[in-house]
């Protein structure tokens, strides 16, 4: 992995600062992607230990968020950053955000284990499970994919995330009917759906996130700031840019 | 990555400095300046640590300057300047009656706001400290001389032309030649008034990155127009005010929350 | 054009035309000192004049014009009552037949043309009496008589080098070398009273003393008779006769001779190696008949002495003494007062000075070293006289204002900040001045001394109360120990164009040796001011970078 562009400085600190706060970033990138990983797990298994690892690491991700500010905040404070070094620490501050809303939304899709575990029902029969493994899964990928772009600084891949999430938007929800429909049909208790709808949508939105991350690893890395522009007209974008 | 690992990579960054965790290398005692009967310091207390690099900032006028001229008795040289306190170097009263000035300065060496290389060659300018000294043996200026520009990281650039005058190097160049020749004495102290006010911006970044690598081996103080240039390079930074000195804590501490309202005001530009 | 003053051009054209018209005054003047003195040197053609005096009588004068005049004479029958009657100014040498060298004709006597120039005539440049114009009736050598026109003026021309070989070498033994001996005869002398005043004139001294004397007279008299040889082989080099205007025949002896030339049979080539052989002599030839003619060599090296010791003298005064006061000296009434008088000390008459010299350097200073290291020598005084050492201090003491000045105004030019780095490196305040600013201010010392030499090479008048003489019998610089001789009188170019333009009996023929050494003293002057502004530019070139 070569990222010189952070490396070059004549201010060995100023690399140093900024070398800790990109491995910051991926550390906690890492934090995020591990609980997933482990919500997938635990959703597919029922194992409410595993589910209660998930909230524990969630306060580690918080810790995480804190120490990516506070690095920012000297970054700006003592060495203030231009041009790319600047744009580092501003998506630092917002994939930070992104990555801890992502670490809270897991755990919101976790509880439905904890709580199917008072209900001893299993995940597996309530309506919608296939596509809360099918959205989480595709999360987890998305998370992945960022976080090497973000590695790398190469956008080539960020085109599949973007696609992902629309994606993911329409499965959402096929899978809300999938349960409203179980609301009439099935003999589920509505609390135990209402968790699986809860649940649905905060693996959505953790797709989200991971599209806000590729957005703003975009900027970071072009400079342009592709937030709140369609997603035909950002596809075309990002098929240009080479 | 166990819950152990993971706070362990947390606590990493947190190695937030502390005054009172510090050797002490220099300490400032009530001390007082009086220009005729103006007075120009007030009642200054401060301990200045060991191998670190302590910053000065402040308006205009506000006896930063003044305060470092006196570590190495440089106000001596104006004949209204009186002065009243304690001021001492490792436990040396520096004021003391039987305290030789020029020895003095050769533990507390200081470097000017504009570059000042004597019109000599390279090489005798870095060695002119130690001639004063009586040292003219070939082989310990060579080696001092080498050392000392390695220093000051200009060994690359002026080993080819030692024996060339001084005054044909660039700016940034000379400022660093100025830096060797004051290490080449190997002083306990390093005083720098404003070294990168006549410099260019990348001329600078050049002798903040080499102020940082100096405080392995000096103690480092140094007088800045420029807050974010203190901000840089220093650990430590004091903030005087008319004469005070207002707020003096971790550099950290000082720009990202100072305590002082005066403070506040002067770095985030709302001073006056 | 209300405009152009608003402007302000019209002060651009004021000091334009006042810089044009200094200008022209400065380059006139070289240009006419350069012209008059350097004329001299150039062969003047002689002309051929018939004048008819108002009594009827003919005569004819041969001779080089050298000036002439309007003299106006009352006229009834002319337009304005006045006649412009033109009036030139001839060189006739042979001043031992004609009593005079030049005379003044009018052009009313003039009969035919001023122009007709004289064919064949020779000039013969003598060590006495001046120019010789005439032509040659015979050259005899060793009773010999050679008529032959040609034969003749060879005889005549290899006799004159001959000549002046033998001249040379009389000048060089008598000078030199008899010279030497004289000074050690006199050292001898000195020794005697020395150890006759101490008392310690034993019997043994003293033979050892008469021994050396005996030795010394011995080799003066080995010199004695060489010289007798060579005063008679000069004295047989022959004589020349020549036919000069007004019917008169001249002899002269060829030892006499320094040289001849045919001026109206001469080419350019040899008009221009004439010109420099008679500047290479001007420079190089001791003065002869009163200073009317000759060299001026003496003079030359008196000066340029005199300056450098000056110049030794006046450095390390002023430059202590601008140190003093612009680096340790407090500010107070009392340094106001001490630039007070170094300001008013440069506004001095110069003559002052020498008064100053004369009474204290000579009479009290140097009457006081007679009596404590020359006491042996009284009353014959050594040092108790004018001399070039109170010459040169009373120069160093005239220019010491501007030396100091323009050091002050060194020393406050170096930056503060390249001291305070002498100091921060532990240097003493001493070691600060002698090793970083002293250096640096040697450019502005520079241009003190330029100034120095510029103003004392040109001074005469207190020179002429501390040393100056019209004519030195040794020079200051010689090839005997110690060389240069503080005690000895010297000649000066400046005091030379005085003795000369002003005080010489014969005004009309020293005049273009007055230019021409005055074109010599600014010449000297100039390249030793360019010595000095090259010295004073390399060490610029060396701190320029300071100065921005």
């Amino acid at each position: 992995m070569e990222r010189t562009e952070f490396k070059s400085h004549i201010s060995e600190q100023l690399n140093r600062n900024l070398e800790d706060l990109f491995n910051q970033v991926l550390e906690m990138g890492g934090l995020v992607e591990r609980q997933l990983e482990d919500a997938v797990k635990a959703v597919q298994s029922g194992d409410v230990n595993l589910a209660k690892e998930v909230l524990q690491l969630d306060k580690v991700i918080n810790k995480e968020e804190m120490e990516i500010d506070r690095l920012c905040a000297r970054v700006l404070a003592r060495q203030q950053p231009t041009a790319s070094d600047l744009r580092l620490i501003i998506i630092a501050i917002r994939i930070a955000v992104d990555l801890e809303r992502m670490g809270d939304e897991v755990v919101k899709a976790a509880k439905l284990v904890i709580k199917m575990a008072d209900y001893d029902i299993n995940c597996l029969d309530l309506p919608g499970y296939t596509s809360l493994i099918e959205i989480t899964t595709c999360a987890n990928t998305m998370l992945k994919t960022v976080l090497n772009a973000f590695a790398r600084l190469d956008l080539s891949d960020l085109m599949s995330v973007i696609e992902d999430e629309e994606r993911m938007d329409d499965s959402l929800s096929a899978a809300t009917d999938e349960v409203l429909a179980g609301f009439k049909e099935s003999h589920f208790a509505p609390e135990c759906l209402l968790e699986m709808v809860y649940s649905l949508r905060a693996s959505e939105r953790v797709t989200d996130h991971a599209a806000n991350i590729a957005e703003s690893i975009i900027y970071l890395v072009e400079g342009r700031d592709v937030r709140n522009i369609d997603p035909e007209r950002l596809s075309e974008f990002l098929s240009n840019l080479d | 990555m166990s819950e152990k690992n993971i706070s362990v990579a947390l606590d990493r960054d947190h190695r937030s400095l502390s005054l009172q965790d510090e050797k002490v290398a220099m300490e400032v005692k009530d001390w007082n300046l009086y220009y005729g009967s103006k007075q120009a310091l007030k009642e200054v207390n401060m301990i200045v640590p060991e191998h670190r690099v302590t910053a000065f900032i402040g308006p205009s006028g506000c006896g930063k300057s003044t305060l470092l001229r006196c570590f190495n008795r440089m106000n001596d040289l104006i004949d209204i300047v009186s002065v009243e306190g304690e001021m001492t170097l490792h436990g040396d009263d520096i004021y003391a009656r039987e305290m030789n000035v020029a020895s003095l300065r050769r533990r507390v060496g200081m470097v000017f706001q504009k570059p000042n290389p004597f019109p000599k060659t390279i090489y005798e300018n870095v060695a002119y400290g130690l001639r004063l000294q009586g040292i003219n043996d070939k082989s310990v200026l060579d080696e001092t001389v080498e050392w000392a520009l390695k220093g000051a990281g200009l060994w690359d650039e002026a080993k080819d032309r030692l024996n060339e005058n001084a005054l044909g190097m660039s700016g940034g160049q000379q400022q660093r030649l100025c830096i060797a020749r004051a290490i080449a004495i190997k002083p306990e102290v390093l005083l720098l008034d404003e070294p990168t006010s006549a410099l260019d911006p990348i001329s600078t970044l050049a002798i903040e990155e080499l102020i940082f690598e100096l405080k392995k081996d000096f103690t480092i103080m140094i007088v800045t127009h420029n807050m974010q240039q203190a901000a840089r390079v220093s650990d430590y930074t004091a903030f005087m005010y008319m004469g005070e000195l207002i707020e003096y804590t971790d550099t950290d501490s000082l720009f990202t929350n100072p305590s002082q309202k005066r403070t506040e005001d002067y770095i985030t530009g709302r001073y006056g | 054009m209300k405009d152009w003053f608003k402007k302000g051009e019209h002060w651009i054209w004021f000091s334009a035309s006042a810089v044009s018209i200094s200008l022209v005054l400065v380059f006139g003047l070289l240009a006419m000192i350069s012209y008059k003195g350097l004329i001299h040197f150039w062969p003047h053609e002689v002309y051929h004049i018939e004048i008819q005096h108002s009594d009827g009588q003919k005569e004819v004068v041969v001779g080089e014009l050298h000036d002439s005049k309007i003299k106006e004479v009352e006229d009834a029958s002319a337009p304005h009552g006045k006649v412009e009657v033109p009036q030139y100014l001839i060189k006739t040498g042979n001043r031992d037949v004609y009593g005079i060298d030049f005379r003044w004709i009018s052009s009313e006597d003039v009969i035919g043309s001023m122009d007709t120039l004289e064919k064949d005539v020779f000039v013969i440049e003598r060590f006495e009496y001046g120019n010789v114009y005439g032509f040659i009736d015979s050259v005899r050598v060793d009773g010999q008589v050679f008529n032959d026109p040609l034969k003749r003026v060879e005889v005549l021309k290899t006799q004159v080098e001959k000549g002046t070989d033998l001249n040379s070498e009389i000048r060089h033994i008598e000078k030199v070398e008899i010279g030497a001996i004289n000074y050690k005869i006199e050292g001898l002398r000195l020794e005697e009273k020395k150890l006759r005043a101490n008392d310690e004139f034993t019997a043994e001294e003293e033979a050892r003393l008469n021994a050396e004397r005996a030795e010394l007279q011995k080799a003066f008299e080995v010199y004695q008779a060489q010289v007798q040889i060579l005063y008679k082989d000069s004295r047989a080099l022959g004589e020349v006769t020549l036919n000069i205007a007004g019917n008169h025949q001249l002899v002269v002896p060829i030892r006499k001779i320094v040289h001849f030339w045919q001026p109206n049979n001469m080419s350019l080539a040899e008009d221009i190696g004439f010109f420099f052989n008679a500047v290479g002599n001007f420079l190089l030839d001791d003065p002869r008949e009163a200073n009317t003619e000759g060299g001026v060599f003496p003079a030359i090296i008196g000066t340029v002495t005199m300056v450098m010791l000056m110049a030794v003298f006046v450095t390390p005064m002023g430059v202590i003494a601008a140190i003093y006061m612009s680096e340790y000296a407090r500010e107070g009434t009392v340094l106001r007062m001490v630039r007070i008088s170094i300001n008013n000390l440069a506004g001095v008459p110069s003559i002052v000075f020498g008064i100053f010299g004369l009474g204290f350097f000579v009479y009290i200073m140097g009457s006081s070293i007679d009596e404590l290291f020359y006491s042996y020598a009284l009353p014959s005084p050594t040092f108790g006289s004018p001399g070039l050492l109170w010459a040169s201090l009373t120069m160093a003491l005239l220019t010491l204002p501007v030396v100091i000045v323009s050091t002050q105004e060194g020393l406050s030019r170096i930056p503060r900040a390249l001291r305070e780095g002498g100091l921060a490196l532990g240097a003493t305040k001493s070691e600060t001045i002698m090793r970083i600013v002293l250096p640096m201010t040697m450019p502005a010392i520079m241009t003190g001394l330029i100034l120095a030499i510029a103003r004392a090479a040109g001074e005469v008048a207190p020179l002429m109360l501390v040393g100056v003489v019209k004519l030195a019998p040794e020079l200051p610089l010689d090839m005997i120990s110690p060389f240069v001789h503080l005690d000895r009188k010297f000649m000066h170019l400046g005091f030379h164009i005085y003795d000369v333009g002003f005080q010489s009996p014969n005004v009309e023929a020293s005049q273009p040796l007055v230019y021409a050494t005055s074109l010599l003293l600014v010449l000297i002057i100039l390249s030793l001011n360019f010595g000095a502004i090259m010295i004073r530019n390399r060490l610029r070139e060396k701190y320029k970078s300071l100065d921005n």
